[in-house]
């Protein structure tokens, strides 16, 4: 069994945490472990390839739980950069998931960005088959975006999602339900709550959590 | 002191931030040359199996390796690199392993989400003097194949179906999860399984 995972993004900016004082990202990131986070899920603003290396090297070497970076990463030696920097994941946009080379990192270590949309004629079957391609490019799961009309319909059914899903999704009630119906884990805004306070939250939900 | 080995493009950074933590001295070493005189070879490993055997070669640790274990030097496997200390892998169907733990890595499923990437608990199937109970510790994989558990199996997982977590076969052991990244718990074990390999802290160092 596989616990759902409680994952709280941090914003960095120039290699500092852009929403906490500039605070260093390792220095947050640890914190955000002993508060009961099961991984951190960094999100680059901007051009930071420069800084990049320098700063998930010092986190690499905080931080005892895994990480991923959603950047705009430009092409596959980006990534490998990142991966050798000690990210156990990158993320990278749907629509440019195809030029990343993605197998040559193993199917684990790269995921897609994707927005779900969801279209009344489509349903849930076009975002899976979505998410079906991106299997097929040898990506190892997704981190999906969803508004309340996709995140109704998930939580209206169980979905059968075929890779792994991280859901972006900062309301822990519709979260619940969301882990309840297939997702696999939520991503959140980290300046929301504690980890420990949004497992808290999920507790009604019959899924299981890493405590 | 433990030498880690350095191959491909592996990410080590986190194991080095551990070792750090608890307190082991340790060198990189980017072939057989470079390792120290003794203590033991860390083969930290993730990503395709093919790719680092071919890496392992470039090294020349493919070789000396298993001359080395052989020689009574403690090899620890974690990750990909428990799968490269077993004899094959069906990632890679022409492929070999080192031959240091037996057995075939299979894949994952079905039925399964693949990859099996996340936390899950991991339970003991036989005692070791030397090593902790995990009684349902959580620990973090990132894997599509793993070793199948036999009776010589000290820890199992489950993703669909039973697999190895845990072996430790003479001088050789293989770990299928990250203790890098399995926070206190994952600590408590590396530092344990290295004291299992004779390899000793420079101080006691408290764990969180």
């Amino acid at each position: 069994m596989v616990a759902k995972r409680v994952v709280p993004i941090l914003q960095v900016r120039d290699g500092r945490i852009a929403t906490a004082d500039g605070a260093a990202p390792s220095e947050v990131a640890r914190r955000l472990e002993l508060e009961g986070a099961d991984e951190i899920l960094f999100v680059e603003q901007g051009a930071g390839r420069a800084l990049r290396s320098a700063w998930l090297t010092e986190v690499a070497r905080a931080l005892f739980i895994p990480f991923a970076l959603e950047a705009p990463f430009q092409g596959p030696e980006e990534l490998a950069e990142a991966l050798a920097a000690g990210a156990g994941r990158v993320v990278v946009p749907a629509r440019d998931a195809a030029l990343m080379d993605a197998p040559r990192f193993g199917r684990a270590r790269v995921v897609a960005a994707l927005e779900a949309v969801w279209s009344a004629a489509g349903g849930w079957d076009e975002i899976l088959d979505g998410l079906m391609e991106l299997g097929q490019l040898g990506l190892g799961g997704a981190v999906l975006a969803a508004g309340a009309t996709e995140l109704d319909s998930l939580c209206a059914r169980t979905v059968r999602l075929p890779v792994p899903i991280l859901l972006r999704c900062a309301d822990p009630a519709l979260a619940a339900e969301a882990l309840a119906h297939g997702a696999d884990g939520i991503a959140y805004p980290a300046d929301l709550m504690t980890p420990a306070e949004f497992k808290a939250r999920l507790a009604g939900a019959g899924v299981p959590l890493r405590r | 002191m433990i030498t880690l080995i350095q191959y491909g493009d592996q990410p080590l950074n986190t194991l080095e931030g551990a070792l750090d933590h608890l307190g082991f001295d340790h060198r990189r070493a980017v072939a057989p040359g470079g390792a120290a005189p003794d203590g033991p070879l860390i083969l930290l490993g993730a990503g395709p199996f093919e790719a680092a055997c071919a890496a392992l070669k470039a090294g020349g640790w493919w070789w000396d390796l298993p001359q080395l274990a052989a020689a009574g030097r403690p090899v620890l496997g974690i990750g990909l690199g428990l799968h490269l200390l077993a004899e094959g892998s069906e990632e890679s169907p022409r492929g070999t392993g080192l031959g240091l733990i037996p057995g075939i890595v299979r894949s994952l499923g079905p039925g399964v989400k693949l990859p099996h990437d996340g936390w899950s608990q991991v339970r003991q199937l036989r005692a070791h003097p030397r090593l902790p109970d995990p009684r349902d510790a959580w620990m973090y994989f990132q894997h599509s194949h793993a070793l199948e558990a036999t009776s010589e199996t000290l820890q199992v997982a489950h993703h669909g179906r039973p697999f190895s977590a845990l072996e430790l076969r003479g001088q050789a052991v293989g770990l299928q999860a990250h203790p890098e990244k399995s926070g206190s718990y994952g600590l408590v074990l590396l530092a344990k399984l290295l004291a299992c390999l004779d390899e000793q802290p420079r101080a006691r160092v408290g764990v969180n």
